[in-house]
């Protein structure tokens, strides 16, 4: 969709106050970016526990997006097609990790996955299984965080298609497997983009739930946002030069998906 | 062949009973006001909207009947149903766009192509294969969709509003197309339509959806 710049003019004093508004997003960064000690980036960067921190986030914040994906899909789909008692407060349920802090999230699933916890001290009495302060901790914690995005952009999308198109696909012969996968999934590719990089951003920026419920075990546990914090207490410049990692590799992703995979023949057309 | 229908249809607030038969080669018009339940109709005999009572049978076999619980999905129906507006996938291009019921059918990738081909051919649209929907005119788009609603041989063709927003160029088009459709075309067609043009070109009998306080009927008893 191609902006009409001759038709839209903006009403007056909506620039100088969109202005502000990017200063202040962008200020912070950009006063980040002009500090960074320079000279200590091959110390920083070489060494081990910050490297292992950012392989660490960047391996659970992709499983936590693809465990998003995997059961989140499915969510979204009942609650955007099916009616049944309930639902309001399912959707709210779904979407309340968006809005709790973090930290309580962190709780709650201590409550569930810890030792003692309502599932937990099974998996501990019976399969010796402990999950609380594990790697797949800090996934899990990202995932509860993270999915509700997945789930609230894939309802909206999966609303959108037009139900003549299902339809008409359904009296075409297609059983409702074949239409997801070749119409309505094609339809919400966009959405499904969009979806999965807001869901990986969030991820990969988890502290508090992480910190609660995985701990800020070196080379465990500790993702690049806990090293950050780490970081912090010790030297500034270590805890800079991390944030920086941390922005580079976001604003890659971000930048990327946004611009390649999300450009489309159908984007623009609507039959 | 022959479609029968003794059916109450629900949907929110309003009730449509219908009571008609639609032989074999036959053409009839639908007509009656907006809001009426003429897309209602064609839904229910297409399976995408349950009836409340009553059923509804093509050559006496019941696609749906509430008495004997019979319910037919409609993936199992073969009712070519054409929606208002056509719905075409918009991701699609033509070619694919006829083909989507040949593949949702199991079809060879070379049949599916020769068949869809030779529909498009027989429409004069071969040469927009290639288009998707946004880069064709209404009345092409919407011979498209004729097109996918023929491909499977469908025994009962629905076509909801095929001018409806059509300019005159459009309309002529698609006219002609359903009227060599229904020439060559062994079941029964209904159609419905707001445009009095529409019926005395295409209809050989009218049914007329009339309301009254307790729900609207269309019959032709």
């Amino acid at each position: 969709m191609s902006r009409n710049t001759h038709t839209t003019r903006s009403p007056r004093g909506v620039i100088p106050v969109a202005v502000v508004g990017l200063l202040l997003l962008a200020l912070p960064i950009i006063a980040m970016l002009i500090r960074v000690p320079w000279s200590a980036i091959p110390e920083i960067v070489t060494d081990e526990s910050n490297r292992s921190a950012l392989v660490l986030s960047l391996r659970t914040s992709v499983l936590a997006t693809l465990l998003s994906v995997a059961v989140g899909a499915p969510v979204a789909w009942l609650i955007a097609h099916h009616t049944f008692p309930g639902m309001r407060i399912i959707r709210a349920l779904c979407v309340l990790p968006m809005v709790l802090p973090p930290v309580v999230g962190g709780v709650a699933l201590i409550y569930v996955l810890g030792k003692n916890g309502v599932i937990g001290q099974y998996l501990w009495d019976w399969f010796g299984i402990r999950i609380a302060f594990t790697e797949s901790a800090a996934v899990l914690a990202q995932f509860f965080v993270a999915a509700p995005y997945f789930i609230v952009v894939m309802e909206s999308a999966f609303t959108s298609v037009d139900p003549a198109l299902v339809g008409v696909s359904r009296s075409l012969g297609a059983r409702p497997w074949h239409v997801l996968l070749h119409v309505q999934l094609p339809l919400v590719r966009p959405a499904l983009i969009a979806g999965l990089v807001l869901t990986w951003a969030r991820a990969l920026g988890e502290f508090g739930a992480t910190i609660t419920f995985a701990g800020n075990t070196q080379g465990r546990t500790q993702t690049l946002p806990l090293a950050v914090y780490t970081a912090l207490e010790s030297g500034r410049d270590a805890a800079l030069l991390l944030s920086v990692v941390l922005i580079v590799v976001s604003f890659t992703v971000l930048v990327s998906l946004r611009t390649h995979w999300t450009s489309g023949v159908f984007r623009r057309g609507q039959a | 062949m022959t479609l029968s229908l003794n059916a109450s249809i629900v949907r929110d607030e309003f009730v449509l009973r219908a009571e008609f038969s639609v032989r074999n080669g036959e053409c009839v018009a639908i007509t009656g006001a907006n809001g009426s339940g003429k897309s209602s109709l064609f839904n229910a005999i297409a399976g995408l909207l349950p009836i409340f009572t009553g059923n509804i049978s093509v050559n006496n076999a019941a696609l749906v009947d509430t008495t004997s619980r019979v319910w037919v999905q409609p993936e199992e129906r073969n009712i070519g149903l054409l929606p208002q507006g056509g719905a075409l996938f918009p991701h699609l291009t033509s070619q694919q766009n006829v083909e989507f019921g040949l593949r949702a059918n199991g079809e060879s990738r070379t049949t599916r192509h020769t068949i869809a081909h030779d529909m498009l051919m027989q429409f004069g649209i071969d040469h927009l294969a290639d288009r998707y929907p946004h880069q064709l005119s209404g009345g092409q788009r919407q011979r498209v969709a004729i097109a996918r609603t023929l491909v499977l041989r469908p025994t009962v063709l629905l076509l909801d509003e095929p001018t409806v927003a059509l300019d005159s160029h459009g309309r002529t088009e698609v006219i002609e197309a359903l009227l060599a459709t229904r020439e060559t075309f062994a079941g029964p067609i209904v159609f419905t339509s707001h445009d009095e043009r529409d019926v005395a070109s295409l209809a050989q009998r009218t049914l007329t959806i009339s309301s009254s306080s307790d729900g609207n009927e269309v019959t032709d008893k």
